[in-house]
Protein backbone atom coordinates (compact mmCIF):
# COMPACT_ATOMS: atom_id res chain seq x y z
CA UNK A 1 0.00 0.00 0.00
CA UNK A 2 1.17 3.53 -0.75
CA UNK A 3 0.09 6.91 0.63
CA UNK A 4 0.68 10.29 -1.02
CA UNK A 5 -0.24 13.54 0.70
CA UNK A 6 -1.97 15.83 -1.82
CA UNK A 7 -3.08 18.48 0.67
CA UNK A 8 -2.01 18.91 4.30
CA UNK A 9 -3.27 22.37 5.22
CA UNK A 10 -6.22 22.96 7.57
CA UNK A 11 -9.17 25.32 7.13
CA UNK A 12 -8.15 27.26 4.01
CA UNK A 13 -5.67 26.93 1.19
CA UNK A 14 -2.65 29.20 1.76
CA UNK A 15 -0.33 29.22 -1.25
CA UNK A 16 2.65 31.51 -0.95
CA UNK A 17 6.33 31.78 -0.09
CA UNK A 18 5.75 30.81 3.56
CA UNK A 19 4.18 27.46 2.76
CA UNK A 20 6.32 26.26 -0.15
CA UNK A 21 7.97 23.36 1.68
CA UNK A 22 4.91 21.78 3.29
CA UNK A 23 2.30 22.98 0.82
CA UNK A 24 -0.75 25.23 0.92
CA UNK A 25 -3.52 22.92 -0.33
CA UNK A 26 -6.26 21.66 1.98
CA UNK A 27 -6.78 18.04 2.94
CA UNK A 28 -6.51 15.25 0.39
CA UNK A 29 -4.76 11.89 0.74
CA UNK A 30 -4.19 9.47 -2.11
CA UNK A 31 -3.87 5.83 -1.17
CA UNK A 32 -3.00 3.08 -3.63
CA UNK A 33 -3.73 -0.55 -2.90
CA UNK A 34 -1.37 -3.30 -3.96
CA UNK A 35 -3.35 -3.68 -7.20
CA UNK A 36 -3.25 0.08 -7.75
CA UNK A 37 -6.78 0.55 -6.37
CA UNK A 38 -7.35 4.29 -5.95
CA UNK A 39 -8.64 5.36 -2.55
CA UNK A 40 -8.90 9.09 -1.89
CA UNK A 41 -9.49 10.52 1.54
CA UNK A 42 -11.14 13.95 1.40
CA UNK A 43 -11.48 16.37 -1.48
CA UNK A 44 -9.80 19.54 -0.28
CA UNK A 45 -8.00 21.68 -2.85
CA UNK A 46 -5.21 19.09 -2.96
CA UNK A 47 -7.45 16.77 -4.99
CA UNK A 48 -6.78 18.98 -8.02
CA UNK A 49 -3.07 18.09 -7.89
CA UNK A 50 -4.07 14.44 -7.77
CA UNK A 51 -6.45 14.85 -10.72
CA UNK A 52 -3.61 16.17 -12.87
CA UNK A 53 -1.66 12.93 -12.36
CA UNK A 54 -4.51 10.64 -13.40
CA UNK A 55 -4.76 11.34 -17.15
CA UNK A 56 -2.33 8.57 -18.01
CA UNK A 57 -4.50 5.89 -16.44
CA UNK A 58 -8.00 6.77 -17.69
CA UNK A 59 -10.59 5.39 -17.34
CA UNK A 60 -10.28 5.27 -13.57
CA UNK A 61 -12.35 3.86 -10.76
CA UNK A 62 -11.87 6.04 -7.69
CA UNK A 63 -13.22 5.55 -4.18
CA UNK A 64 -13.46 8.92 -2.44
CA UNK A 65 -14.11 8.75 1.30
CA UNK A 66 -15.10 12.04 2.93
CA UNK A 67 -14.29 12.37 6.62
CA UNK A 68 -16.83 15.22 6.75
CA UNK A 69 -18.11 17.95 4.46
CA UNK A 70 -16.71 21.16 5.92
CA UNK A 71 -15.45 23.38 3.09
CA UNK A 72 -11.74 22.61 3.41
CA UNK A 73 -12.47 18.91 2.86
CA UNK A 74 -14.69 19.26 -0.22
CA UNK A 75 -13.54 22.45 -1.90
CA UNK A 76 -11.58 20.66 -4.61
CA UNK A 77 -14.36 18.26 -5.54
CA UNK A 78 -15.89 20.33 -8.37
CA UNK A 79 -12.39 20.47 -9.91
CA UNK A 80 -11.72 16.75 -9.70
CA UNK A 81 -11.49 16.48 -13.48
CA UNK A 82 -12.18 12.72 -13.80
CA UNK A 83 -15.82 13.43 -12.82
CA UNK A 84 -16.29 15.18 -16.20
CA UNK A 85 -14.92 12.34 -18.30
CA UNK A 86 -17.16 9.49 -19.50
CA UNK A 87 -15.94 6.03 -18.64
CA UNK A 88 -14.66 6.91 -15.18
CA UNK A 89 -16.47 5.65 -12.11
CA UNK A 90 -16.31 7.73 -8.97
CA UNK A 91 -17.66 6.29 -5.74
CA UNK A 92 -18.22 8.86 -3.01
CA UNK A 93 -18.77 7.84 0.60
CA UNK A 94 -19.61 9.94 3.63
CA UNK A 95 -21.77 10.39 6.71
CA UNK A 96 -25.44 11.28 6.95
CA UNK A 97 -26.32 14.82 8.05
CA UNK A 98 -28.62 14.31 11.03
CA UNK A 99 -29.38 18.02 11.42
CA UNK A 100 -30.40 18.67 7.82
CA UNK A 101 -31.54 15.03 7.41
CA UNK A 102 -29.59 14.71 4.18
CA UNK A 103 -27.67 11.81 2.70
CA UNK A 104 -24.21 12.36 1.24
CA UNK A 105 -25.52 12.89 -2.28
CA UNK A 106 -27.98 15.55 -1.13
CA UNK A 107 -25.24 17.27 0.89
CA UNK A 108 -22.83 17.42 -2.05
CA UNK A 109 -25.47 18.27 -4.68
CA UNK A 110 -25.64 21.74 -3.13
CA UNK A 111 -22.06 22.38 -4.16
CA UNK A 112 -23.06 21.84 -7.78
CA UNK A 113 -26.07 24.16 -7.71
CA UNK A 114 -26.38 26.88 -10.33
CA UNK A 115 -25.18 29.69 -8.07
CA UNK A 116 -22.04 27.83 -6.94
CA UNK A 117 -20.83 25.95 -9.98
CA UNK A 118 -21.66 25.92 -13.72
CA UNK A 119 -22.08 22.14 -14.00
CA UNK A 120 -24.94 20.42 -12.22
CA UNK A 121 -24.25 17.18 -10.39
CA UNK A 122 -26.64 15.40 -12.79
CA UNK A 123 -24.48 16.58 -15.72
CA UNK A 124 -21.23 14.98 -14.55
CA UNK A 125 -20.15 12.55 -17.24
CA UNK A 126 -18.45 9.98 -15.07
CA UNK A 127 -20.57 7.34 -13.42
CA UNK A 128 -21.16 8.77 -9.97
CA UNK A 129 -22.08 6.43 -7.12
CA UNK A 130 -22.93 7.78 -3.67
CA UNK A 131 -22.97 5.75 -0.48
CA UNK A 132 -24.06 7.19 2.84
CA UNK A 133 -22.04 5.28 5.39
CA UNK A 134 -23.13 4.08 8.77
CA UNK A 135 -20.63 4.01 11.57
CA UNK A 136 -18.30 0.98 11.35
CA UNK A 137 -19.67 0.01 7.94
CA UNK A 138 -16.94 -1.72 5.96
CA UNK A 139 -16.32 -1.09 2.26
CA UNK A 140 -14.26 -3.36 0.04
CA UNK A 141 -12.50 -1.71 -2.90
CA UNK A 142 -10.58 -4.43 -4.70
CA UNK A 143 -8.09 -5.74 -2.19
CA UNK A 144 -8.45 -2.70 0.09
CA UNK A 145 -10.75 -2.66 3.09
CA UNK A 146 -12.01 0.66 4.44
CA UNK A 147 -13.86 0.98 7.75
CA UNK A 148 -14.82 4.00 9.84
CA UNK A 149 -15.48 5.32 13.34
CA UNK A 150 -17.01 8.62 14.47
CA UNK A 151 -14.45 11.06 15.84
CA UNK A 152 -14.99 14.38 17.67
CA UNK A 153 -15.66 17.48 15.54
CA UNK A 154 -18.47 20.07 15.35
CA UNK A 155 -20.05 17.94 12.61
CA UNK A 156 -20.15 14.17 12.20
CA UNK A 157 -16.63 13.19 11.16
CA UNK A 158 -15.47 9.71 10.27
CA UNK A 159 -11.95 8.53 10.96
CA UNK A 160 -11.04 5.88 8.36
CA UNK A 161 -8.96 2.75 8.74
CA UNK A 162 -7.56 1.45 5.45
CA UNK A 163 -6.11 -2.04 5.21
CA UNK A 164 -4.44 -3.96 2.42
CA UNK A 165 -2.43 -7.17 2.63
CA UNK A 166 -1.59 -6.79 6.31
CA UNK A 167 -0.66 -3.09 6.11
CA UNK A 168 -2.84 -0.42 7.66
CA UNK A 169 -3.39 3.34 7.81
CA UNK A 170 -5.71 5.37 10.02
CA UNK A 171 -6.72 8.92 9.16
CA UNK A 172 -8.52 10.93 11.84
CA UNK A 173 -10.08 13.51 9.54
CA UNK A 174 -10.72 16.48 11.81
CA UNK A 175 -10.65 15.47 15.42
CA UNK A 176 -10.33 17.09 18.81
CA UNK A 177 -9.16 15.14 21.82
CA UNK A 178 -12.17 14.45 24.04
CA UNK A 179 -12.44 16.40 27.26
CA UNK A 180 -14.81 16.55 30.18
CA UNK A 181 -17.19 19.53 30.06
CA UNK A 182 -17.56 19.38 33.87
CA UNK A 183 -15.04 20.29 36.55
CA UNK A 184 -14.04 17.34 38.78
CA UNK A 185 -16.02 18.71 41.73
CA UNK A 186 -19.23 19.05 39.67
CA UNK A 187 -22.07 16.54 39.64
CA UNK A 188 -21.90 15.37 36.05
CA UNK A 189 -18.12 14.84 36.01
CA UNK A 190 -17.88 11.11 36.72
CA UNK A 191 -20.72 10.07 34.41
CA UNK A 192 -19.27 12.22 31.63
CA UNK A 193 -15.75 10.92 32.25
CA UNK A 194 -17.00 7.36 31.96
CA UNK A 195 -18.33 8.13 28.45
CA UNK A 196 -15.13 9.97 27.53
CA UNK A 197 -13.05 6.96 28.60
CA UNK A 198 -15.34 4.62 26.68
CA UNK A 199 -15.15 6.74 23.52
CA UNK A 200 -11.37 7.19 23.81
CA UNK A 201 -10.94 3.46 24.14
CA UNK A 202 -13.22 2.83 21.15
CA UNK A 203 -11.08 5.17 19.03
CA UNK A 204 -7.68 3.86 20.13
CA UNK A 205 -8.88 0.24 19.80
CA UNK A 206 -10.09 1.02 16.29
CA UNK A 207 -6.72 2.42 15.16
CA UNK A 208 -4.71 -0.02 17.24
CA UNK A 209 -1.36 -1.03 15.79
CA UNK A 210 -1.70 0.70 12.41
CA UNK A 211 1.51 1.19 10.45
CA UNK A 212 0.67 4.80 9.88
CA UNK A 213 -1.54 7.22 11.79
CA UNK A 214 -2.32 10.52 10.07
CA UNK A 215 -3.75 12.92 12.63
CA UNK A 216 -5.29 16.39 12.65
CA UNK A 217 -2.69 18.43 14.52
CA UNK A 218 -3.80 22.00 14.10
CA UNK A 219 -2.68 23.31 17.44
CA UNK A 220 0.18 23.55 19.86
CA UNK A 221 -0.61 23.22 23.55
CA UNK A 222 -0.13 26.99 23.73
CA UNK A 223 -2.78 27.57 21.02
CA UNK A 224 -5.25 25.11 22.45
CA UNK A 225 -6.87 26.93 25.44
CA UNK A 226 -8.23 29.64 23.09
CA UNK A 227 -9.40 27.06 20.55
CA UNK A 228 -10.91 24.43 22.81
CA UNK A 229 -14.13 23.09 21.33
CA UNK A 230 -13.20 24.03 17.74
CA UNK A 231 -12.69 20.39 16.85
CA UNK A 232 -8.92 20.03 16.37
CA UNK A 233 -6.13 18.39 18.33
CA UNK A 234 -2.62 19.24 19.48
CA UNK A 235 0.78 17.65 18.81
CA UNK A 236 0.92 16.48 22.42
CA UNK A 237 -2.55 14.91 22.46
CA UNK A 238 -1.84 13.04 19.23
CA UNK A 239 1.48 11.68 20.51
CA UNK A 240 -0.38 10.42 23.62
CA UNK A 241 -3.12 8.87 21.47
CA UNK A 242 -0.56 7.24 19.16
CA UNK A 243 1.25 5.70 22.14
CA UNK A 244 -1.96 4.28 23.64
CA UNK A 245 -2.97 2.87 20.25
CA UNK A 246 0.57 1.52 19.75
CA UNK A 247 0.76 2.82 16.19
CA UNK A 248 4.03 2.35 14.33
CA UNK A 249 4.37 5.90 13.00
CA UNK A 250 2.55 9.21 13.31
CA UNK A 251 2.13 11.94 10.68
CA UNK A 252 0.89 15.35 11.75
CA UNK A 253 -1.39 17.08 9.26
CA UNK A 254 -4.06 19.83 8.99
CA UNK A 255 -1.36 22.43 9.58
CA UNK A 256 -2.66 25.78 10.76
CA UNK A 257 -2.99 28.19 7.83
CA UNK A 258 -1.19 30.95 9.74
CA UNK A 259 1.84 28.74 10.40
CA UNK A 260 4.80 29.35 8.09
CA UNK A 261 7.09 26.41 7.19
CA UNK A 262 9.69 27.66 9.67
CA UNK A 263 7.15 28.09 12.45
CA UNK A 264 5.70 24.66 11.73
CA UNK A 265 9.10 23.01 12.05
CA UNK A 266 9.80 24.92 15.24
CA UNK A 267 6.55 23.98 17.05
CA UNK A 268 6.96 20.40 15.82
CA UNK A 269 10.48 20.14 17.24
CA UNK A 270 9.36 21.65 20.52
CA UNK A 271 6.56 19.09 20.84
CA UNK A 272 8.91 16.17 20.04
CA UNK A 273 11.33 17.33 22.72
CA UNK A 274 8.60 18.02 25.28
CA UNK A 275 7.11 14.57 24.76
CA UNK A 276 10.55 12.88 24.55
CA UNK A 277 9.61 11.22 21.28
CA UNK A 278 13.25 10.30 20.56
CA UNK A 279 13.15 8.01 23.61
CA UNK A 280 9.53 6.87 23.85
CA UNK A 281 8.44 7.05 20.20
CA UNK A 282 6.55 6.60 18.06
CA UNK A 283 8.44 7.95 15.03
CA UNK A 284 6.76 11.25 14.17
CA UNK A 285 6.75 13.29 10.96
CA UNK A 286 5.19 16.39 9.49
CA UNK A 287 2.91 15.59 6.54
CA UNK A 288 4.15 17.37 3.43
CA UNK A 289 2.34 17.90 0.15
CA UNK A 290 3.68 15.48 -2.46
CA UNK A 291 5.31 13.15 0.08
CA UNK A 292 4.79 9.46 -0.70
CA UNK A 293 5.14 6.71 1.88
CA UNK A 294 5.36 3.08 0.82
CA UNK A 295 4.22 0.49 3.33
CA UNK B 1 -72.44 31.59 25.96
CA UNK B 2 -68.73 32.07 26.46
CA UNK B 3 -66.91 30.19 29.20
CA UNK B 4 -65.93 31.98 32.37
CA UNK B 5 -62.24 32.16 33.27
CA UNK B 6 -62.74 29.56 36.00
CA UNK B 7 -64.36 27.20 33.51
CA UNK B 8 -61.53 27.78 31.04
CA UNK B 9 -58.88 27.11 33.69
CA UNK B 10 -60.62 23.86 34.53
CA UNK B 11 -60.58 22.90 30.84
CA UNK B 12 -56.89 23.77 30.52
CA UNK B 13 -55.87 21.15 33.01
CA UNK B 14 -56.07 18.78 30.08
CA UNK B 15 -53.32 20.78 28.30
CA UNK B 16 -49.72 19.87 29.10
CA UNK B 17 -47.43 22.22 30.98
CA UNK B 18 -45.36 24.66 28.94
CA UNK B 19 -42.00 23.21 27.95
CA UNK B 20 -39.79 25.96 29.31
CA UNK B 21 -36.75 23.95 28.23
CA UNK B 22 -37.59 24.59 24.57
CA UNK B 23 -37.67 28.34 25.23
CA UNK B 24 -34.41 28.14 27.20
CA UNK B 25 -32.68 26.26 24.38
CA UNK B 26 -33.65 28.96 21.90
CA UNK B 27 -32.21 31.58 24.25
CA UNK B 28 -29.04 29.65 25.08
CA UNK B 29 -28.15 28.91 21.50
CA UNK B 30 -28.11 32.64 20.70
CA UNK B 31 -24.68 32.66 22.24
CA UNK B 32 -21.90 30.94 20.32
CA UNK B 33 -20.12 30.50 23.66
CA UNK B 34 -23.08 28.88 25.39
CA UNK B 35 -21.59 26.49 27.96
CA UNK B 36 -22.13 22.85 26.87
CA UNK B 37 -23.02 21.74 30.37
CA UNK B 38 -25.83 24.32 30.59
CA UNK B 39 -27.31 22.96 27.36
CA UNK B 40 -26.99 19.41 28.70
CA UNK B 41 -28.69 20.44 31.96
CA UNK B 42 -31.68 22.00 30.16
CA UNK B 43 -32.15 18.97 27.91
CA UNK B 44 -31.77 16.47 30.73
CA UNK B 45 -34.39 18.25 32.82
CA UNK B 46 -37.01 17.71 30.14
CA UNK B 47 -37.85 14.03 29.72
CA UNK B 48 -39.81 14.53 26.50
CA UNK B 49 -37.08 16.57 24.83
CA UNK B 50 -34.56 13.97 26.00
CA UNK B 51 -36.66 11.18 24.56
CA UNK B 52 -37.05 12.94 21.19
CA UNK B 53 -33.34 13.64 20.99
CA UNK B 54 -32.36 10.08 21.84
CA UNK B 55 -34.84 8.73 19.30
CA UNK B 56 -33.35 10.99 16.68
CA UNK B 57 -29.73 10.04 17.39
CA UNK B 58 -30.59 6.35 17.49
CA UNK B 59 -32.52 6.47 14.21
CA UNK B 60 -31.44 4.07 11.56
CA UNK B 61 -30.37 6.84 9.17
CA UNK B 62 -27.92 8.15 11.69
CA UNK B 63 -26.22 4.78 11.62
CA UNK B 64 -24.42 4.84 14.97
CA UNK B 65 -22.57 1.68 15.88
CA UNK B 66 -23.63 2.00 19.50
CA UNK B 67 -27.01 2.67 21.07
CA UNK B 68 -27.07 6.01 22.88
CA UNK B 69 -29.06 6.02 26.10
CA UNK B 70 -28.13 9.29 27.82
CA UNK B 71 -27.67 12.92 26.80
CA UNK B 72 -24.13 13.18 28.20
CA UNK B 73 -23.25 10.07 26.23
CA UNK B 74 -24.77 11.62 23.09
CA UNK B 75 -22.58 14.71 23.59
CA UNK B 76 -19.42 12.60 23.92
CA UNK B 77 -20.22 10.33 20.98
CA UNK B 78 -21.65 12.91 18.57
CA UNK B 79 -20.17 16.18 19.74
CA UNK B 80 -21.85 19.14 21.40
CA UNK B 81 -22.44 21.03 18.15
CA UNK B 82 -24.46 18.20 16.61
CA UNK B 83 -26.54 17.85 19.78
CA UNK B 84 -27.04 21.61 19.94
CA UNK B 85 -28.28 21.73 16.36
CA UNK B 86 -30.58 18.74 16.87
CA UNK B 87 -32.01 20.36 20.01
CA UNK B 88 -32.65 23.48 17.94
CA UNK B 89 -34.81 21.49 15.52
CA UNK B 90 -36.74 19.86 18.33
CA UNK B 91 -37.20 22.92 20.56
CA UNK B 92 -39.67 24.94 18.45
CA UNK B 93 -41.75 21.91 17.64
CA UNK B 94 -41.75 21.05 21.31
CA UNK B 95 -43.11 24.48 22.17
CA UNK B 96 -46.01 23.88 19.81
CA UNK B 97 -46.84 20.26 20.34
CA UNK B 98 -45.36 17.68 22.60
CA UNK B 99 -46.29 15.01 20.03
CA UNK B 100 -43.38 14.33 17.74
CA UNK B 101 -45.69 13.50 14.88
CA UNK B 102 -48.53 16.02 15.07
CA UNK B 103 -51.99 15.09 13.80
CA UNK B 104 -52.64 15.93 10.16
CA UNK B 105 -55.21 18.59 11.01
CA UNK B 106 -52.56 20.58 12.88
CA UNK B 107 -49.95 20.55 10.11
CA UNK B 108 -51.13 23.84 8.62
CA UNK B 109 -51.16 25.55 12.03
CA UNK B 110 -47.64 24.29 12.77
CA UNK B 111 -46.33 25.50 9.43
CA UNK B 112 -48.04 28.85 9.87
CA UNK B 113 -46.68 29.20 13.42
CA UNK B 114 -43.12 28.37 12.37
CA UNK B 115 -43.37 30.70 9.38
CA UNK B 116 -44.68 33.52 11.59
CA UNK B 117 -41.88 32.86 14.09
CA UNK B 118 -39.13 32.98 11.47
CA UNK B 119 -40.58 36.16 9.93
CA UNK B 120 -41.11 37.86 13.31
CA UNK B 121 -37.47 37.23 14.19
CA UNK B 122 -36.34 38.59 10.84
CA UNK B 123 -38.47 41.73 11.23
CA UNK B 124 -37.03 42.27 14.72
CA UNK B 125 -33.48 41.87 13.41
CA UNK B 126 -34.23 44.33 10.60
CA UNK B 127 -35.49 46.82 13.19
CA UNK B 128 -32.14 46.48 14.99
CA UNK B 129 -33.47 44.59 18.05
CA UNK B 130 -30.99 42.57 20.15
CA UNK B 131 -30.64 38.81 19.55
CA UNK B 132 -32.56 38.09 22.77
CA UNK B 133 -35.42 40.38 21.72
CA UNK B 134 -35.41 38.74 18.30
CA UNK B 135 -35.64 35.32 19.98
CA UNK B 136 -38.61 36.52 22.01
CA UNK B 137 -40.24 37.66 18.77
CA UNK B 138 -39.56 34.19 17.38
CA UNK B 139 -41.15 32.52 20.42
CA UNK B 140 -44.10 34.93 20.36
CA UNK B 141 -44.61 34.18 16.67
CA UNK B 142 -44.39 30.48 17.37
CA UNK B 143 -46.98 30.70 20.14
CA UNK B 144 -49.35 33.37 18.79
CA UNK B 145 -51.86 30.76 17.64
CA UNK B 146 -51.22 28.31 20.44
CA UNK B 147 -54.84 28.83 21.50
CA UNK B 148 -55.86 26.99 18.33
CA UNK B 149 -53.72 23.99 19.24
CA UNK B 150 -55.18 24.05 22.76
CA UNK B 151 -58.76 24.23 21.47
CA UNK B 152 -58.01 21.39 19.10
CA UNK B 153 -56.69 19.30 21.99
CA UNK B 154 -59.90 19.98 23.92
CA UNK B 155 -62.34 19.36 21.05
CA UNK B 156 -60.52 17.55 18.23
CA UNK B 157 -63.64 16.87 16.15
CA UNK B 158 -65.55 20.09 16.53
CA UNK B 159 -62.53 22.42 16.40
CA UNK B 160 -60.72 20.28 13.84
CA UNK B 161 -63.51 20.77 11.34
CA UNK B 162 -63.50 24.53 11.99
CA UNK B 163 -59.72 24.58 11.39
CA UNK B 164 -60.33 22.90 8.07
CA UNK B 165 -62.25 26.01 6.96
CA UNK B 166 -59.68 28.45 8.37
CA UNK B 167 -58.49 29.81 5.05
CA UNK B 168 -61.96 30.55 3.76
CA UNK B 169 -63.24 32.46 6.77
CA UNK B 170 -62.42 36.14 7.34
CA UNK B 171 -60.30 36.73 10.45
CA UNK B 172 -62.96 38.59 12.43
CA UNK B 173 -65.68 36.08 11.61
CA UNK B 174 -63.36 33.17 12.47
CA UNK B 175 -63.42 34.37 16.07
CA UNK B 176 -67.26 34.50 15.89
CA UNK B 177 -67.28 30.95 14.59
CA UNK B 178 -65.01 29.87 17.41
CA UNK B 179 -67.42 31.42 19.92
CA UNK B 180 -70.34 29.63 18.26
CA UNK B 181 -68.63 26.26 18.14
CA UNK B 182 -66.56 26.12 21.33
CA UNK B 183 -67.72 29.16 23.30
CA UNK B 184 -64.29 30.77 23.48
CA UNK B 185 -61.59 32.05 21.12
CA UNK B 186 -58.04 30.96 20.43
CA UNK B 187 -56.80 34.39 21.47
CA UNK B 188 -58.60 34.26 24.83
CA UNK B 189 -57.43 30.78 25.71
CA UNK B 190 -53.94 31.47 24.38
CA UNK B 191 -53.59 34.50 26.62
CA UNK B 192 -54.82 32.57 29.66
CA UNK B 193 -52.39 29.76 28.98
CA UNK B 194 -49.50 32.16 28.47
CA UNK B 195 -50.30 33.81 31.77
CA UNK B 196 -50.63 30.49 33.55
CA UNK B 197 -47.27 29.42 32.14
CA UNK B 198 -45.65 32.62 33.42
CA UNK B 199 -44.39 33.61 29.99
CA UNK B 200 -43.01 37.14 29.56
CA UNK B 201 -45.82 39.73 29.47
CA UNK B 202 -45.28 40.73 25.86
CA UNK B 203 -45.50 37.14 24.66
CA UNK B 204 -48.74 36.69 26.62
CA UNK B 205 -50.12 39.92 25.13
CA UNK B 206 -49.28 38.78 21.64
CA UNK B 207 -51.00 35.43 22.24
CA UNK B 208 -54.16 37.31 23.20
CA UNK B 209 -53.94 40.41 21.06
CA UNK B 210 -52.32 39.46 17.78
CA UNK B 211 -55.48 40.45 15.88
CA UNK B 212 -55.66 43.86 17.56
CA UNK B 213 -53.57 46.43 15.65
CA UNK B 214 -54.08 49.21 18.21
CA UNK B 215 -52.64 47.08 20.98
CA UNK B 216 -49.85 45.83 18.73
CA UNK B 217 -48.67 49.34 17.92
CA UNK B 218 -47.46 49.65 21.51
CA UNK B 219 -44.30 47.52 21.28
CA UNK B 220 -41.83 46.29 18.65
CA UNK B 221 -42.51 42.66 19.62
CA UNK B 222 -46.28 43.00 19.18
CA UNK B 223 -45.75 44.91 15.96
CA UNK B 224 -43.44 42.24 14.60
CA UNK B 225 -45.79 39.38 15.46
CA UNK B 226 -48.81 41.22 14.03
CA UNK B 227 -47.04 41.92 10.75
CA UNK B 228 -45.39 38.49 10.65
CA UNK B 229 -48.79 36.84 11.01
CA UNK B 230 -50.08 38.72 7.96
CA UNK B 231 -46.93 38.09 5.91
CA UNK B 232 -47.06 34.38 6.82
CA UNK B 233 -50.72 34.19 5.72
CA UNK B 234 -49.82 35.78 2.42
CA UNK B 235 -46.94 33.35 1.94
CA UNK B 236 -49.07 30.36 2.96
CA UNK B 237 -51.69 31.41 0.41
CA UNK B 238 -49.11 31.84 -2.37
CA UNK B 239 -47.51 28.49 -1.55
CA UNK B 240 -50.74 26.51 -1.43
CA UNK B 241 -52.45 28.41 -4.25
CA UNK B 242 -55.46 28.80 -1.97
CA UNK B 243 -57.88 31.67 -1.69
CA UNK B 244 -56.20 34.53 0.08
CA UNK B 245 -57.99 36.85 2.45
CA UNK B 246 -57.37 40.54 1.87
CA UNK B 247 -54.84 41.43 4.55
CA UNK B 248 -54.23 45.04 5.46
CA UNK B 249 -51.27 46.37 7.39
CA UNK B 250 -52.35 49.46 9.40
CA UNK B 251 -50.68 52.67 8.29
CA UNK B 252 -48.91 53.14 11.65
CA UNK B 253 -47.16 49.82 11.06
CA UNK B 254 -46.29 50.67 7.48
CA UNK B 255 -44.57 53.70 8.95
CA UNK B 256 -42.93 51.64 11.68
CA UNK B 257 -41.39 49.15 9.23
CA UNK B 258 -40.96 51.65 6.42
CA UNK B 259 -42.66 49.24 3.99
CA UNK B 260 -46.16 48.10 3.06
CA UNK B 261 -47.28 44.48 3.30
CA UNK B 262 -46.24 43.54 -0.24
CA UNK B 263 -42.75 45.04 0.11
CA UNK B 264 -42.31 43.46 3.54
CA UNK B 265 -43.32 40.07 2.14
CA UNK B 266 -40.92 40.48 -0.78
CA UNK B 267 -38.12 41.55 1.58
CA UNK B 268 -38.28 38.21 3.40
CA UNK B 269 -36.44 36.63 0.49
CA UNK B 270 -36.24 32.89 0.26
CA UNK B 271 -37.14 31.55 3.65
CA UNK B 272 -38.84 28.39 2.36
CA UNK B 273 -35.73 26.31 3.12
CA UNK B 274 -35.61 27.62 6.65
CA UNK B 275 -39.28 26.77 7.16
CA UNK B 276 -38.87 23.28 5.70
CA UNK B 277 -35.89 22.72 7.93
CA UNK B 278 -37.89 23.81 10.97
CA UNK B 279 -40.60 21.35 9.95
CA UNK B 280 -38.14 18.47 9.58
CA UNK B 281 -39.21 16.88 12.80
CA UNK B 282 -42.76 16.48 11.55
CA UNK B 283 -41.39 14.27 8.78
CA UNK B 284 -39.61 11.94 11.18
CA UNK B 285 -41.73 8.97 12.09
CA UNK B 286 -42.06 7.25 15.44
CA UNK B 287 -39.36 4.71 14.61
CA UNK B 288 -36.94 7.49 13.72
CA UNK B 289 -37.21 6.98 9.94
CA UNK B 290 -38.27 9.80 7.66
CA UNK B 291 -41.50 10.33 5.77
CA UNK B 292 -41.35 8.95 2.24
CA UNK B 293 -40.60 12.26 0.51
CA UNK B 294 -37.35 12.57 2.45
CA UNK B 295 -36.07 9.03 2.01
CA UNK B 296 -32.70 8.38 0.44
CA UNK B 297 -32.70 7.49 -3.23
Amino acid sequence: MKLTFRGVRGSIAVPGPNTLRYGGNTTCLEIRGDNNELIILDAGTGIYQLALTLFGELPIEAHLFLTHTHWDHIQGLPFFIPTFIPGNTIHIYGAFDPVGQKNIRQILARQFEYCYFPVREAELKATMRFTTLKERQTVQAGGVTISNILMNHPVLNFGYRIECNGKSIFFTGDHEQLYNIYAPEEDGWSEYQQYVNEKNKAITDFMHGVDLLVADTSYTIQDYPQKKGWGHSTFDANIDMARIAQVKSLYFTHHEPVRSDNDLERVYQEALERKKVAIHGPPCHLAREGLTIEL
Amino acid sequence: MAYSETELFALMEAIPAFPHSGYRILQLTNDINCPPKELVRVIEQDPILTMHLLKLVNSEHFGLARKITAIKQAVVFLGINTIKNLALIIAPMELLTRDKVPPRSLTDILRHSLTTAIIARKLAQNLGCSENQATDCYVAGLLHDFGKIALYQLWPDKYGSLLGKLETIEAHSFVDRELQEVSTSHAAIGELLGRQWNLPDLIVQSMGGHHNPDLCATSPLLNCVFAANLIARKMDAIRSGRFSRKEILPSAMIQHFGKDLDSLTASMGLIADEIDHALLLTTIQEDGSMASSMKQP
